[in-house]
């Protein structure tokens, strides 16, 4: 097994991807699962279709950062995705640089400290 | 599993068919895709209703095409510099767009390889979208579209009604006296102006010519919103007596009569013996209401307008309760409602009701005028729009069994490939490839189609269309007609496709194991297509067939008078009207004198070319009171004039020239019946108008004539000498001996004798006349007979392919039947028995349909109920007969079969 890549080695994440991450980050999901999660999330404002969902998913299986599960018994048309250690990493470090990002925007007085 | 209902199920049908677009990588995952297609339309279905599948739907198609145009080079890192972790096996751009184009190319061949499915797929949409669009775009732009006016919807014609006269005619034209009223009290117009017609011979500027124009109040062209395009047009202060020397001329006539002289303005130019300064010409173009929009639906065919002088109205042009004779259009002030304008108006008429007594009434009707422009070609249209409907249905029905019956054909064609390799994904997409190209090449070809069916519509139809000069191809009709095709295609071509690839992705050449019973859903569904295409074709046959028997009859009754070998013209000088009576007599005189003529008479108004004078006849000792006398229709005429028209005489005598001063008139038998009724009106008096008018003695009764239509029964009429009651234009009627060609020339040169300064007469057939009269009729019958054989002809050809498609299918079955002694009776009856089911299916439905069918056509119905037995026997006879046909040719193919041949086949 090759070693596990530098999850900084990612980042910048494409919203996609950091979508998914997030959608998946506390429970496993089938597709159109993480496509509702992440449209609720963001309360409609990022639709994610089939077309890059799958598109994104098989990248980032190949990149090592999600995996397929077992099929659920009864529902074998659906496929569930779970994260990977790796795409946990991956997913902390891109919210820590947004963090990091969005501390420097309120030092600039760009956005108040409390969510209007 | 409960049902669904539809528009989830439908939802998830396109979402699919949208998600067979996907490329490849992400379709080697269609089960994941089906499973987020069918949960994003569910969901979407429960919390946002039908907008919310139409988002997803809208959403996946953006989805496809984002992932066709990118591939699937989807990054995950955002920044493009840094390296990606893995490079996948994303593809280029130039396979993924290469993939299409191998699609569109076999697509190509495979339609260029069966040149029978693809003319007459490419045929039948052409047809259907051509026909469809053309018929929207003459009815959008006559019905629909605004007028070329300022503000057209503030625009209104005004008529009005005599509850006394409704019998007759229960919209009438506007008395002078009212309109005078009404712009002196309403307050719901910015403008209110009068129209009538005038004529007459125009001899400045070259040879004389016949001109037709408008008289017009000083303020019609403001309430229209127009503008001059040299000079100006006409102004209110046109109108006052003594300034209404005054003339605004089309643009036509400035560039062929003037040559376009810049100079018009201000030059003199001669109607009708008057001389009239110019003041302005009217833009190229542009149309002004007519007289006749204004009113009731005529028909009518006369020239378009050359000139507008004033319409000056004054007191003695003022009767109270009579003399109903002009057009009227008014502009409602802006906020005015139509409703309010009327009400406005109808306190007016109240006033002017009871001031001419206790027992009269009088109102006053108001329409757009966009409605009332329409309103004559509007029946025919919706006819015709109802007729087109059902061919693009038709269509609809037969493009999807064609595309059911070639996939059946291409099994073993779709198994070879999913063999190969192909995914079901993949074929699905060739499938639709195929379908989506014919679609919209027929598309394009029916774009060609409806652009010359426009103009052949234009260019033949009598419907008295307006503003003909506006109408070009609409657009939204042929994306609409375009849509339709093409959306049924998809969805039936969606049919065989899922079907195909699901059976192509279970590897199965061997074809020949499955052939018995098999297909069995497709038949079902052709066959139910089939009832379908039928029940349509019934419906518009009975529909066509009811337009048929009306023509017939109409063509049957009785037009009172002798058409066939009479001629017809007009003459007249400027004259007053004791000049104008000498110059009739004078060409009556010259007339009988040439050789070939039997009878000659002259009226103001022949038969069959619209109402005639209207008047209130008072008869102190007819059977009615004086609230019911009724109106009349009264025509001048000469005393030959009935011997010439072939107008019998009943009882008394005709006019004489004896009669002299004498007031005297010839009735009609239907005023001798409403007015006399079972006694004998010869010797009786009664009076035209009002009261103080002369007491006329009825001296004979004569056949009765149908004086404005065919449709319209005979109207009481009474005639009276035109030495008496003189009434413009004068027409002569001439009745020959042998071929009317050789009275023409000599009755031409007679009349340019009398009247050398005069245009050259023009000399028509009363037999044309009468042909014109039915002219309207007659078209929208042929359009619906065509339609309705189009139908009939696509409906034969589905009726046809399933039934081929059937017995190619059993085959084998068939042959082994006649190797077991089955005889060529036996077989036809199996033939027939699959074709002709849905056929019965289908006719019972159709008939069914059409007495629905019937009651929107009902008001162009003649002598015929909706529910004719004979119409509708002899439309279920024919379509009986065109399916023994179609199913006649498949059974003999099969019955000639050898049997032994029939079972190796496959």
């Amino acid at each position: 097994m090759p070693p596990r890549p530098d999850a900084r080695s990612f980042l910048p994440l494409t919203a996609a991807v950091f979508h998914i991450l997030l959608a998946l980050a506390d429970e496993d999901r089938h597709g159109y699962g993480i496509a509702r999660e992440v449209a609720e999330a963001t309360r409609g404002d990022v639709h994610l279709g089939p077309g890059t969902l799958y598109g994104t998913l098989v990248r980032m299986t190949k990149a090592g950062l999600v995996a397929e599960t077992e099929p659920r018994p009864g529902d074998d048309r659906r496929r569930y995705f779970r994260l990977t250690p790796l795409g946990r990493e991956v997913a902390k470090a891109e919210a820590h640089r947004l963090a990091g990002l969005v501390g420097l925007a309120r030092g600039k007085s760009l956005i108040s400290r409390s969510r209007p | 599993m409960s049902r669904q209902p539809w528009p989830i199920r439908a939802g998830r049908l396109i979402g699919r068919l949208i998600a067979a677009w996907y490329p490849r990588s992400i379709e080697a995952r269609s089960a994941d895709v089906e499973a987020f297609v069918d949960e994003a339309v569910e969901r979407a279905w429960q919390t946002r209703g039908f907008r919310g599948v139409l988002v997803v739907a809208a959403r996946l198609l953006r989805d496809v095409i984002a992932a066709r145009a990118r591939g699937l080079a989807l990054p995950i890192t955002a920044s493009g510099s840094s390296q990606p972790p893995d490079t996948g096996n994303s593809k280029p751009r130039v396979l993924v767009l290469g993939e299409l184009a191998s699609d569109l190319r076999y697509a190509f061949r495979r339609l260029a390889h069966a040149p029978g499915f693809t003319a007459v797929a490419l045929l039948t949409l052409a047809l259907g979208v051509g026909s469809t669009t053309a018929m929207f775009t003459v009815a959008d732009d006559v019905l629909l579209k605004p007028l070329p006016y300022g503000r057209p919807d503030r625009l209104v014609a005004i008529q009005e009604n005599v509850p006394k006269f409704a019998s007759i005619s229960p919209e009438l034209e506007v008395a002078a006296y009212d309109f005078v009223r009404w712009r002196e009290r309403s307050k719901a117009f910015d403008e209110l102006a009068l129209v009538a017609t005038a004529g007459g011979v125009l001899s400045t500027g070259g040879d004389p010519i016949s001109v037709a124009g408008g008289l017009v109040s000083g303020n019609f062209f403001g309430a229209l919103g127009l503008r001059a395009e040299v000079g100006r047009l006409l102004v209110a202060d046109d109108e006052r007596p003594g300034h209404d020397d005054v003339v605004v001329i089309s643009h036509a006539l400035w560039v062929n009569r003037f040559s376009a002289d810049p100079g018009i303005v201000g030059r003199r130019i001669v109607i009708a013996g008057r001389s009239y300064g110019v003041v302005g010409v009217l833009p190229a173009g542009v149309e002004v209401p007519r007289q006749s929009e204004l009113q009731s639906p005529v028909f009518d065919d006369s020239a378009a307008s050359d000139f507008w002088r004033p319409l000056v109205i004054t007191p003695s042009d003022e009767f109270l309760m009579t003399e109903f004779d002009y057009g009227c259009l008014g502009r409602m002030k802006p906020g005015v409602t139509v409703a309010q304008a009327r009400a406005d108006l109808e306190i007016i008429e109240g006033d002017i009701a009871r001031s001419a007594g206790e027992h009269e009434a009088l109102h006053a009707i108001v329409r757009p005028l966009q409605a009332q422009a329409g309103s004559r070609a509007r029946d025919g249209l919706i006819v015709l729009l109802g007729a087109v409907a059902a061919v693009l249905l038709i269509v609809c029905v037969n493009l999807s069994n064609l595309l059911l019956s070639r996939s059946v054909g291409r099994r073993r064609e779709f198994a070879v490939r999913a063999a190969l390799g192909a995914s079901a994904g993949r074929l699905a997409r060739q499938l639709l490839t195929e379908t989506l190209l014919v679609a919209v090449a027929g598309s394009s070809l029916g774009f060609a189609t409806a652009t010359w069916a426009v103009h052949a519509v234009l260019l033949t139809a009598p419907l008295g269309l307006p503003h003909l000069n506006r109408i070009g191809i609409d657009a939204p009709a042929w994306i609409f007609a375009s849509f339709v095709t093409l959306a049924t295609t998809v969805v039936v071509g969606a049919l065989p496709a899922r079907r195909l690839s699901r059976e192509a992705a279970r590897p199965a050449l061997a074809d020949g194991a499955r052939s018995v019973g098999d297909g069995i859903s497709g038949g079902r569904v052709s066959r139910l297509l089939v009832s379908a295409e039928v029940a349509l074709s019934a419906a518009s046959l009975v529909v066509a067939g009811l337009l048929l028997s009306s023509f017939v009859r109409l063509m049957r009754v009785d037009t009172g008078i002798v058409a066939d070998r009479v001629i017809i013209t007009s003459a007249g000088v400027n004259a007053p009207a004791e000049g104008q009576i000498a110059f009739d007599r004078r060409v009556l005189e010259a007339v009988r004198a040439l050789p070939g003529v039997t009878a000659l008479g002259l009226t103001n108004k022949l038969p069959l070319s619209g109402e005639g004078g209207n008047n209130g006849l008072h008869a102190a000792d007819g059977a009615m009171g004086p609230d019911d006398w009724p109106t009349v229709d009264y025509r001048s005429v000469s005393p030959g004039y009935f011997d010439a028209i072939g107008i019998p005489l009943l009882r008394g005598r005709l006019i004489q020239d004896t009669d002299g001063a004498h007031p005297v008139a010839v009735i009609s038998a239907t005023t001798a019946a409403r007015i006399w009724p079972g006694i004998d009106p010869i010797g009786h008096a009664f009076q035209l108008g009002g009261s103080e008018s002369p007491l006329i003695d009825v001296v004979g009764i004569v056949g009765d004539v149908h004086g404005a239509s065919l449709q319209k029964a005979p109207s009481p009429t009474v005639y009276l000498p035109f030495w008496q009651r003189l009434r413009s234009p004068s027409v002569f009627a001439v009745r020959t001996a042998g071929d009317p060609a050789a009275v023409e020339i000599a009755l031409q040169k007679t009349l340019h004798q009398l009247q050398p300064d005069a245009p050259l007469a023009r000399i028509r057939a009363m037999d044309a006349l009468v042909d014109a009269s039915v002219a309207e009729r007659r078209f929208q019958l042929e359009v619906v007979l065509f339609f309705a054989a189009i139908g009939v002809l696509l409906a034969g050809i589905g009726v046809y392919g399933v039934v081929a498609q059937s017995v190619a299918r059993r085959t084998r079955e068939i042959g082994l039947r006649m190797a077991l002694g089955a005889t060529r009776a036996d077989v036809w009856r199996l033939v027939a028995r699959q074709g002709l089911g849905p056929v019965a299916v289908g006719l019972a439905a159709g008939l069914a349909g059409a007495v629905g069918a019937g009651q929107v056509v009902r008001g162009l119905l003649f002598g015929v109920t909706v529910t004719d037995v004979r119409t509708f026997g002899a439309v279920a006879g024919a379509l009986t007969a065109a399916a023994f046909v179609a199913c006649y040719l498949p059974a003999r193919r099969a019955t000639r079969l050898d049997p032994t041949t029939a079972l190796r086949s496959e």
